[in-house]
């Protein structure tokens, strides 16, 4: 089957998130009742896939690949169905699906080829611990400064790809910190970003992997790989 | 900077060791667990400590050339190359194999997954009503 034209896949990359995929998947279904999902379970050890099976598309990896790998699954699959768009919604709870409209429309507006959902400039809901704003920022500021790009939250997960951005990063998208990376390569590759105010939750259960001493070897990274990318030049889409 | 040449003794345990180390190394890679690369630049490590015993006074020469006070300190330096233009490409091998497994674990996920969506018994939703509630 061909998926009609403006047809959305839902992406949710998730690992051991049994106690809220269900409830996840009721919420999208409810909120995007239009949409195809695809869990891409990304090694869970306990039953995130079986939980999800009877609602949504599973594809199960046999290892744990990490946040990109599991992202780039999923636009494998939005590449080879021949879905229009496609968006990532984080499976710890965090990404409410009515946002996912936000992101629709912003791109409508702009005709932008990725839109990425930013926790701020608006009030109410959850906006992330006071260091990790302090990363957010830095990062943000070097995009701008290397890329010209301004995206205030470039670590947000929440994000829509049109047909041009499925195709770029379902060959090339970066495995570690992909959030801020793929925004370079997409500059990179001659495609617009916009960003859109959305709400977040609180994740509902589980923990970020960047905190402590991680932090420091986070930035140190993104900065460096943002850097690399921009000696690389820009390149033809 | 004065010139000793090194004693017979030592000659002769550099050479011996040299020539079990490269047996060693060719043995192995005509079982074909190293390549031919490999093979040139792990044997690098023991003919460098051997040239600098064969031909004493060349690496004096060179050591002097070099600025370095004593000629083991060039015989380290060169062998630090080596050691680093090894570790270059077994790094760049590690991402490109990497690479690799990833791609592959995605292939091997969404065929398994294909095939349980086409198979009869499985549990899995039908593509087609993908996103919506089964009840």
């Amino acid at each position: 089957m061909t998926p009609a034209e403006g047809s959305l896949l839902v992406v949710i990359p998730c690992r051991n998130e049994a106690a809220g995929i269900e409830s996840l998947l009721g919420e999208i279904s409810a909120e995007l009742p239009d949409a195809s999902v695809v869990v891409v379970d990304d090694g869970s050890t306990d039953d995130t896939a079986d939980r999800a099976a009877p609602r949504a598309r599973v594809v199960r990896l046999p290892l744990n690949l990490g946040i990109g790998g599991a992202v780039q699954t999923g636009l494998r699959v939005a590449a080879r169905d021949g879905y229009a768009f496609c968006v990532q919604v984080d499976g710890d709870g965090q990404h409410p699906p009515s946002e996912v409209r936000r992101l629709l429309s912003r791109r409508e507006e702009t005709d932008a080829n990725i839109v990425i959902g930013s926790r701020f400039s608006r009030e109410p809901g959850f906006r992330s611990s006071a260091a990790r704003r302090l990363g957010i920022r830095i990062i943000s500021a070097w995009l701008r400064l290397l890329f010209s790009v301004n995206i205030t939250d470039p670590t947000s997960g929440l994000r829509l790809f049109d047909r041009r951005a499925i195709e770029l990063f379902e060959r090339r998208y970066p495995h570690d910190f992909p959030e801020p990376i793929s925004i370079a390569l997409a500059v990179q590759h001659a495609l617009r970003v916009q960003e859109t105010t959305v709400t977040m939750r609180p994740r509902s259960h589980g923990r970020s992997s960047i905190a402590g001493w991680n932090r420091a070897g986070y930035m140190i990274r993104v900065l460096g790989s943002l850097t690399l990318i921009r000696l690389g030049g820009r390149r033809p889409s | 900077m004065t010139f000793h040449a090194p004693t017979l003794n030592t000659t002769l345990f550099i050479l011996v060791f040299v020539g079990v180390y490269a047996v060693l190394l060719i043995r192995s890679a005509v079982r074909e667990r190293i390549d031919v690369y490999d093979l040139i630049l792990l044997l690098t490590v023991g003919l460098i400590p051997a040239a600098f015993v064969v031909f004493p006074r060349t690496t004096f020469r060179l050591a002097h050339l070099a600025g370095v006070g004593f000629p083991f300190l060039l015989l380290f330096g060169a062998l630090l190359v080596v050691v680093f233009i090894m570790l270059t490409r077994i790094i760049r091998t590690e991402a490109e194999l990497r690479k690799a497994v990833v791609a592959m674990t995605q292939e091997i996920a969404l065929l398994r997954g294909d095939f349980d969506a086409s198979s009869p018994r499985s549990g899995q939703a039908d593509p087609r009503r993908r996103g919506q509630d089964p009840s």
